[in-house]
């Protein structure tokens, strides 16, 4: 019991004394500044640290021991932090030096009352501005520096308000996001063989045994030799009395080696020049449409021979299309 | 020294081999000049101001992906830009500067940064960021910025606000560039990313070319059974379209809307024709009794046009007025030209020729002087199309094995592929 009553008195005593030594303990203030330089409407981080101290001030304001705060000096300023337990006390200060020379920088905020909206509805655009003298807005123009606007974009838009000032630019943008609409129908497909109702399968079927490809030479567009004589067969064929009324269509076709864009115009030739032959052999040009497909449907990798697919050759011909029309054989 | 001589035997090597082709000789071997006046538009390393870009800190829970996302968009997009050199950032200070209570000026003016400017910021949420631009050296707010969208617009937004201050000029990064892929006509951002299918015509759509302000299409489709020209608005409806038989391609849009195109409709050449914007009341402005083809606006003052004719034999470049005045040759360099694309300042026509040696490869000729010089070394190169702000081209390349969409600097440098799953006929606007 009395062994017990002992040990709680050192420890009490030892307990003062540790509090009295450290109540002797001189407080001590650190104080930095993020910037010692700064433009007139700037930020300034103020951070402070202070020990055993019982109250602490920055600028006469009573705040916390350790801390920090985010200021605007309204011009050159002196932060002091004091840090004073009794009579004991300890400060640490910094400057900050502003040049309030320069124009306070301007700002801006744009809002929209809606940022998703379906295709035709609209938004309303507000906005409002400080310090600026030029105020615009992408896709709008310019305006005055606060107001707002109904908009009704097409498709997603970023709207971005932009105040000049002497003291510089501010941006705020907005966007607003516009719903697709459904994808466009699925267009009516160009009309092929097998897509046709003809009158008679077996005219159309005979018409493609019978009209084989015509092939050109590299870059040119006339009817060589060789196939002059197969023109020949094939306009005999057309201008049988049974095969009078078909119509159909030349397409003209090229190898990848010119560009796109000039092989279109060169299949254009080409099938034009297959027409014109027949047409001069007979054939009436009413029943003779045409159509290029430049280098869309190539698909050479070396010159090769005419009819094996894959060859540049057999990519540089006019193709003959049933459309309708003929009668039975 | 000896790396100059190398430099300049190559030049008068390649342009011995254009002049050779040439049909008729009045240009001269003048590429240095023009390769001069280019570096001035392009910023090269060493000169031109430096800027510090600062990685933005998420300021918010959950962004940190979009942070990073964001940070390296607007890198590339001001790398891309290419008018100011980018301070790397292994150099910079080690705190993060996020806010401009944590910007010291010294730290980024003196050595090892040396920067001219500096940008920097946060992300603040999903869909939000805040973004600032520092002039160091006067040490003044330059801008302030509050910006909107996914991290990829808000990176675009900002780095076209950068350009805007630095240069005066708009910036590209929110640009887009139509192209056709899969026979449909597709959409991406100008950095290939955003890719999105802008035609279901389940046919052939071929050669689209946007408006100067980007708000219309024009394209080729065969859904007609022909080849005929569709003009959609930038929701994808159509606003008109040809009706012909035979042959009808390559449109190019005016600066007020109008059309113009080359076709057989007429039943016998390709010839040109200038249409109303919805493509009705076609007008003939050629009778070359050749191809007339590719025809595409001066879309600075919307009264010429470029196009590409075989009369003399090959196809080369011509001009002429679009009401069919004033018609004449502008390149004749021999061999094969084609796909002129005029500079949206009116100054230069890109074009492909195959006359150079090596294929076809992309050229770029300064329309008053005609000047030439040649931008692409690999592959096969067409259909060049330019950025907005007339310092950049996009074309097609098959370099990699592939026809895919790649974009390069005026100059010809920084070639960067934008498409991986295949592109051609690309058409660059705003």
């Amino acid at each position: 019991m009395t062994r017990k009553f002992h040990q709680l008195t050192l420890l009490t005593i030892v307990v003062a004394a540790a509090g009295l030594f450290s109540a002797c303990a001189p407080p001590t203030a650190k104080l930095t500044v993020s910037r010692n330089e700064v433009n007139s409407g700037e930020p300034v981080t103020v951070r402070w640290e202070t020990k055993n101290a019982k109250e602490v001030t920055l600028n006469g304001e009573k705040v916390d021991k350790i801390g920090g705060k985010s200021v605007i000096p309204p011009d050159t300023t002196n932060y002091e932090v004091v840090a004073k337990r009794g009579k004991k006390e300890a400060r640490e200060s910094a400057t900050v030096k502003v040049n309030s020379n320069r124009a306070a920088a301007p700002t801006v905020r744009l809002t929209a009352d809606k940022t998703d909206i379906e295709r035709g509805q609209n938004t309303k655009l507000r906005w409002e501005t400080t310090n600026s003298k030029i105020v615009t807005i992408s896709g709008v123009g310019e305006v005055s520096g606060s107001g707002e606007r109904e908009v009704s974009p097409r498709v997603s838009t970023t709207y971005t308000a932009t105040a000049l000032g002497d003291g510089g630019n501010a941006t705020s943008s907005v966007r607003v996001t516009v719903t697709d609409p459904p994808p466009p129908p699925i267009a009516e497909r160009p009309r092929t063989v097998a897509e046709v109702q003809p009158t008679n399968r077996a005219i159309a079927d005979q018409f493609v045994s019978v009209m084989k490809p015509v092939y050109f030479d590299l870059d040119k567009s006339d009817i060589k030799a060789s196939e002059q004589g197969k023109l020949r067969t094939l306009a005999d064929w057309l201008n049988r009395d049974t095969n009078r009324t078909i119509v159909f269509k030349v397409e003209g076709n090229c190898d990848p080696r010119g560009t796109a864009e000039y092989n279109l115009g060169l299949g254009d030739r080409r099938a034009q020049a297959v027409k014109d032959f027949l047409v001069s052999l007979g054939v009436d040009p009413s029943r003779i449409e045409t159509v290029s497909y430049g280098s869309e449907k190539a698909n050479g990798t070396e010159e090769g021979e005419a009819g094996i697919v894959g060859s540049w050759a057999n990519d540089r011909r006019a193709d003959f299309i049933y459309l309708r029309g003929g009668e039975k054989p | 020294m000896r790396k100059v001589l190398i430099v300049v035997s190559v030049i008068s090597m390649v342009w011995w081999g254009a002049c050779r082709e040439k049909s008729s000789a009045q240009q001269q071997p003048q590429q240095d000049d023009l390769r001069k006046q280019i570096g001035t538009i392009i910023v090269t390393p060493g000169a031109g101001p430096s800027l510090a870009v600062a990685d933005f800190q998420p300021r918010a829970s959950g962004v940190d992906a979009a942070t990073t996302t964001f940070n390296e968009v607007l890198w590339n997009d001001l790398k891309f830009a290419g008018v100011a050199n980018l301070v790397g950032k292994s150099l910079y200070p080690k705190t993060k500067l996020a806010d401009p209570a944590s910007l010291k000026y010294d730290e980024w003016l003196n050595d090892p940064v040396k920067s001219d400017y500096v940008a920097f910021g946060s992300v603040t949420g999903a869909n939000s960021a805040q973004g600032y631009l520092y002039d160091v050296k006067t040490q003044s707010q330059l801008l302030t910025a509050s910006l909107a969208g996914n991290a990829r617009e808000m990176a675009h937004q900002f780095a076209d606000q950068i350009v805007k201050l630095l240069t005066g000029q708009d910036g590209i990064a929110q640009s887009k560039i139509a192209y056709i892929a899969n026979r449909e006509v597709f959409m991406m951002d100008y950095d290939g990313f955003g890719a999105r299918q802008f035609t279901r015509d389940g046919s052939i759509a071929l050669f689209p070319s946007l408006s100067v302000d980007g708000k219309r299409l024009a394209y080729v489709s065969y859904r007609s059974g022909f080849p005929n020209v569709v003009i959609r608005g930038e929701d994808g409806l159509i606003i008109g379209s040809t009706q012909f038989k035979g042959t009808t391609t390559s449109p190019s849009v005016a600066p007020d809307g109008r059309i113009v195109f080359s076709s057989s409709k007429d039943g016998g050449s390709m010839e040109l024709f200038v249409a109303n914007e919805d493509g009705s009341g076609a007008r003939r402005i050629t009778r070359s009794r050749s191809v007339s083809i590719s025809p595409r606006w001066n879309p600075k003052t919307g009264l010429e046009i470029a196009f590409v004719s075989d009369r003399g034999g090959s196809p080369q470049i011509y001009i002429i007025g679009a009401d069919g005045t004033n018609e004449r040759p502008l390149l004749s360099m021999g061999g094969q030209m084609d796909s002129p694309a005029w500079s949206p300042d009116g100054r230069f026509i890109a074009f492909t020729w195959n006359g150079g040696g090596g294929g076809f490869h992309i050229y770029l000729a300064d329309v008053a002087s005609g000047q030439v010089l040649r931008l692409t070394r690999e592959g096969r190169n067409e259909n060049p199309t330019w950025s907005p702000d007339s310092r950049h081209i996009a074309f097609q390349s098959n370099r990699t094995g592939r026809w895919e969409i790649w974009a390069m600097h005026i100059d010809g440098s920084e070639p960067r592929q934008l498409t991986r799953t295949g592109g051609r006929s690309p058409s660059w606007s705003k």
